[in-house]
């Protein structure tokens, strides 16, 4: 251990890959967030007001995503979806997988914000003549959205950690270049030390932010 | 039904790495959890110095992905001279997971049980060590359960990720008789429905034994 010369060379010339790395992590995560809240919020709102087919269908969809690897999406829509003649990009595949995967969460959450606002209230907008749409836009998510903050940014951490899988199908991310780093220069400390270093910060600064808009929507 | 001509010999292939995930999960899941106790009981009546090194720990194994985790263990330890077989890096990788991840749910269960009960028991005699095994463990390990079942739900389907390093459990089997095959569609639906026979079950147990405790007045611990 004591002979052990740190080098940091390599990776400073490698310093534009790894920034293009970088984007490419944050637009999966970016991407797949937005397709996971969509998703999410629209089953939420589904099982919620749907009748009980939608809800059962929401139920197995919910089920189906949080009981197996998010691993097994990407796996599925890279390898799976060609024998169906569909051929999606690593990209878009990974985006896919992570969005589908982890909306599964996002539905559980926002259902659990949904329930805690009372039905009353709804009763209330509907009645002053709100439109369904309306009601929900103004009235039922921002304070079902505000109460599930905290778990949000939970799911959404995992989100960021999760794109490192995307490397598995070669999306040229974080993950992906790291590997290739290694093998290509042996350096294996001191890049483990860079990109943990990367991915830390990225978990951090989603963590930070979620606290951040915890805060300022406290007692509204 | 040529696909299905095709699968035959597939499938033993499959249970063989569907097997080395189990045992994997098993590995890492009784190892895990009894380092996760150790740990949990070290944080709660540990130093400040030694509290503030596990509370570190924790933070980096949550905010870095775990396929980073197990490049250090596969890449980094036999820099070292620390040399072990891709299956036993696995299982050292998830179990050290495992461990730091379970500390956080011990120390949760511990913190819930009243303090003066741990102080009532070493004044009435008890020593440190039974107090903790027969007072305050057994409440806490109640409390602990459904996110204690959660946690291994969550470990069988982390063990997937070290696919990534060629460890021949069930999804890296199934990437290669994917690539032999070209059946991605079956063999992945396949997989997946493997997966959530697994853990679907489990998923179900953590819920009633969560809504059994609320019905008995106990706040159940939230999973990881």
């Amino acid at each position: 251990m004591g002979d052990y010369h740190f080098h940091f060379a390599p990776l400073w010339q490698a310093l534009p890959e790894i920034w293009e790395a970088t984007g490419t992590a944050v637009l999966v995560a970016a991407a797949s967030i937005v397709l996971a809240f969509v998703i999410g919020t629209s089953a939420a709102l589904a099982s919620e007001y749907g009748g009980r087919r939608a809800r059962i269908a929401v139920a197995v969809y919910v089920e189906a995503m949080r009981n197996s690897p998010s691993l097994v999406k990407i796996f599925f829509i890279y390898y799976g979806l060609p024998s169906l003649g569909l051929y999606p990009s690593p990209f878009w595949s990974g985006v896919a997988a992570l969005a589908l995967h982890n909306g599964g969460y996002v539905t559980e959450i926002v259902r659990g914000g949904l329930a805690a606002v009372n039905r009353t209230q709804v009763q209330a907008a509907m009645s002053l003549g709100f439109g369904w749409f309306e009601t929900q836009r103004t009235v039922v998510l921002p304070q079902a959205l505000r109460q599930a903050i905290p778990a949000l940014g939970n799911v959404w951490v995992e989100m960021v950690k999760d794109t490192s899988l995307t490397s598995a199908i070669a999306v040229r991310e974080l993950f992906y270049l790291m590997t290739a780093l290694v093998s290509a220069t042996l350096r294996s400390f001191e890049i483990l030390a860079v990109f943990a270093a990367i991915y830390f910060a990225l978990t951090t600064l989603v963590a930070v932010a979620m606290k951040v808009g915890e805060l300022r929507t406290e007692g509204r | 039904m040529d696909a299905l001509a095709q699968l035959g010999p597939v499938m033993p292939q499959l249970l063989r790495g569907f097997l080395a995930t189990l045992e994997l999960a098993a590995v890492a899941l009784v190892l895990g959890t009894a380092g996760g106790v150790v740990l949990g009981c070290l944080y709660a009546w540990g130093g400040k110095l030694l509290r503030a090194l596990l509370f570190a720990l924790l933070t980096l194994v949550r905010g870095i992905p775990l396929v980073v985790q197990v490049f250090a263990v596969f890449f980094v330890l036999p820099v070292y001279g620390i040399k072990f077989s891709a299956m036993a890096s696995a299982a050292i990788a998830l179990t050290g997971f495992a461990a730091l991840t379970t500390m956080e749910v011990v120390r949760g269960g511990i913190a819930a049980v009243p303090r003066e009960q741990f102080q009532a028991a070493r004044s009435l005699g008890f020593p440190f060590t039974t107090a903790l095994t027969t007072v305050v463990l057994p409440q806490a390990l109640r409390i602990m359960t459904p996110a204690l079942v959660n946690q291994a739900v969550f470990l069988v389907k982390a063990t997937s990720v070290v696919s990534l390093f060629g460890v021949t459990e069930f999804m890296f089997t199934a990437k290669e008789q994917i690539e032999r095959t070209l059946l991605g569609f079956e063999i992945m639906a396949i997989v997946w429905i493997v997966y959530t026979v697994v853990c679907y079950p489990m998923t179900l147990l953590g819920r009633r034994i969560e809504s059994r405790l609320k019905a008995r007045g106990h706040a159940a611990l939230a999973g990881p």
